[in-house]
């Protein structure tokens, strides 16, 4: 299959320095050589912590940062080779849905206008019948009855009903990918379940592609098809979703899995402890080598000095680890070793 | 365990825009010596002014009007302020979700811990700076001496958390409430500073409060749960009891909207509807509107709270 989107190597730096001083010359790597494809109607999704650039790669897609370095293509064409016609069609052709609605949304327009708007820029109906046209994009993101939120503006509206709507204009144009910005995740939990499905639902309607950038590992494992683990500003792991959550193979995912709660107390009291020691140091000077080597337990000397390569397992499945391949064994040396550490008389006849 | 907090019937209200805001509505919670219990609830649904109530830290245009909270037997609803701040930060302390709202900007780290310990205890200056650097060290930030000198922008969040987690504990309380407090943060320092606040407790002897909407958490961390809906609590339960065989529909359709990250679910369970606008809530059962077990008389008669024999309670008409 033909990759619909493609980023190669990219790179996207800010200049640490407000612009008052041009002294500081330093730079922050939010994303430093990422490549990613994404299919026709694929779910990708980019998990990681605040900070690891997950955010900064999603608006460089969109186009709403320019990279620093390497190329985004879609259907083959490089993005910043496109002009005129070719860049209007990639900006219809790609749309943002962000986290906070409300941020995105413009205070003195109403529900209709919002919608209308790219309608008409875009030619997308005649003008006598946007209001059919905005009522059914209503209708398919569930904000009903339709006409009652025709004239509300965004503080008449929840946050789920926010979401819609944003969902609402960004299917307006029919686009073939929607990079969705954690979308759910200033939501409550009864209410992100009805976005997520539409989501789901639009998915299975029109095969629109997503670019889902997340940090809830539950709601990825539900909606992606494939994962990607990024951290600070590379790519940790990637591969089928099944694959790097059922065996993860980078030390970095498997701390993610360990520190993620899980709700069912049986199983989380049960569960392998990982807790990562440290903060995820700073994108300004990131670690050399392996950027995960100063909080990885299992690292050794290579780590802090050769950047790993990818190590493949096969379907796409691959991680940027020195020990991918050993990661288990290495990682139950690890826990025998912790346990035997260990004082406590309640934890000294478990199985290695 | 002995209890420590006995809150009967406590109602706190806002006035908002001429309309009262019944935030709090007649909530009722007991909690041991040295027991982690959560409060769990949706945006909106009290936890949070639950939390602050017990605090006593309602202001205008907030106002408890009703209900005691005990501690120890002893009502502090009706004492005088000065002798409700001596309470604070020794026998209840709080952290918060965001902790650079709560630190100030302009003072030491060191000297804003150093703050609690000598409004609360009659010790030597000298001494004031050893029990600073032993309450940083125990809330595990790395190099205490050098970090009590700087100030919170120079921190990162875990690490503000961390500190705003040692004014909390310096002075050694019975009960420390901590409202979101890993919200803000990611899911790797969100493990550490759950652990830490473990390890603290289990420690000091201190009973923990955990306001959250995340059931993870709770899963992993709580003993016992009150879960709240639109200012009540609708159910409590031994942390077991509540994730196998939850009694109110309400906690049992929370439980079915949570994801997973080890299998992948075919549908995604929702709560139908919204919750209640905080003036007008529903009549009756204010769950009644979204639940999925509605019947006739829930939408008129308000369900009393039924006790069953372990201890656990519900509100629903269901196990009337």
């Amino acid at each position: 299959m033909k990759p619909l989107l493609e980023v190669d190597d990219l790179q996207v730096f800010f200049p640490v320095s407000d612009g008052w001083s041009t002294r500081d010359k330093r730079t922050v790597k939010a994303v430093d050589g990422i490549s990613l494809a994404l299919g026709e109607g694929e779910v990708l999704a980019v998990v990681g912590e605040s900070g690891c650039g997950k955010t900064t790669l999603g608006r460089a897609v969109a186009g709403l940062t320019r990279p620093t370095g390497g190329e985004i293509r879609f259907r083959g064409q490089a993005l910043d080779r496109m002009t005129g016609e070719n860049r209007s069609v990639y900006r219809r052709q790609v749309q943002m849905v962000f986290q906070d609605p409300y941020d995105s949304m413009n205070p003195l327009k109403t529900a209709f206008q919002m919608i209308s708007q790219p309608l008409v820029i875009n030619r997308v109906v005649p003008k006598a019948e946007l209001e059919t046209e905005v009522l059914r994009l209503f209708d398919q993101v569930g904000l009903a009855p339709g006409p009652s939120y025709l004239k509300r503006s965004r503080h008449q509206l929840s946050g789920g009903e926010r979401q819609r709507l944003s969902i609402a204009r960004s299917i307006s144009v029919s686009p073939s990918v929607i990079v969705a910005d954690e979308p759910v995740s200033a939501l409550d939990i009864s209410i992100q379940g009805q976005i997520l499905a539409l989501m789901r639902e639009l998915q299975d309607a029109s095969q629109i592609s997503y670019l889902f950038i997340s940090h809830d590992l539950a709601v990825v494992r539900s909606l992606a098809d494939r994962v990607m683990i990024v951290y600070l500003g590379r790519v940790a792991e990637e591969g089928p979703t099944e694959a790097v959550f059922d065996s993860p193979r980078h030390p970095y995912t498997l701390a993610l899995l360990a520190a993620h709660p899980i709700p069912d107390p049986e199983r989380s009291r049960k569960r392998r402890r990982m807790v990562l020691t440290g903060d995820v140091p700073s994108p300004i000077d990131p670690p050399s080598g392996c950027r995960f080597h100063t909080r990885c337990p299992i690292a050794e000397a290579i780590c802090s000095q050769t950047p790993p390569p990818f190590q493949a397992f096969g379907d796409g499945h691959r991680a940027a680890c020195h020990f991918a391949d050993q990661l288990e064994s290495r990682m139950q040396a690890l826990t025998a070793l912790t346990t035997a550490v260990r004082t406590e008389p309640s934890n000294g006849n478990e199985n290695g | 365990m002995t209890e420590l907090i006995q809150v009967e019937g406590l109602s706190t209200h806002y006035l908002s825009e001429g309309q009262i805001v019944r935030a709090v509505d007649n909530v009722s919670l007991t909690i041991r010596r040295g027991e982690a219990v959560a409060l769990v609830g949706e945006s909106g649904s009290g936890k949070s002014t639950t939390a602050f109530s017990i605090m006593r830290l309602i202001s205008n245009p907030g106002r408890i009007v009703g209900g005691r909270v005990l501690l120890d037997g002893r009502d502090i609803l009706t004492l005088d302020a000065a002798a409700m701040a001596r309470l604070r930060g020794v026998e209840m302390s709080m952290v918060f979700q965001e902790p650079m709202t709560f630190l100030n900007p302009l003072i030491r780290v060191g000297e804003q811990v150093a703050e609690s310990i000598r409004i609360h205890q009659n010790i030597r200056r000298s001494e004031v700076r050893r029990k600073v650097i032993e309450t940083l060290g125990m809330v595990q930030l790395p190099n205490p001496e050098i970090v009590a000198d700087y100030y919170p922008h120079q921190l990162s969040g875990g690490m503000r958390q961390r500190a705003l987690i040692a004014i909390a504990i310096a002075c050694r309380p019975s009960l420390l409430i901590a409202d979101e407090p890993t919200t803000a943060l990611d899911v790797t320092i969100q493990a550490q500073i759950m652990e830490l606040l473990r390890e603290l407790c289990s420690e000091l002897g201190t009973a923990l409060l955990l306001i959250t909407h995340n059931l993870g958490l709770v899963a992993e961390y709580c003993e016992r749960v009150y879960v709240m809906y639109a200012g009540q609590i609708v159910e409590e339960a031994g942390i077991f009891d509540l994730f196998e065989s939850p009694r109110h529909p309400y906690t049992e359709a929370l439980l079915d909207c949570s994801l997973l990250f080890d299998r992948r679910a075919d549908q995604f369970r929702t709560i139908r509807g919204r919750p209640p606008s905080r003036v007008e809530v529903p009549p009756g059962c204010r769950f009644h509107p979204r639940c999925s077990r509605v019947m006739a008389e829930c939408s008129t008669i308000e369900p009393a709270v039924v006790r069953f024999a372990n201890g656990n309670q519900v509100r629903c008409r269901l196990h009337e």
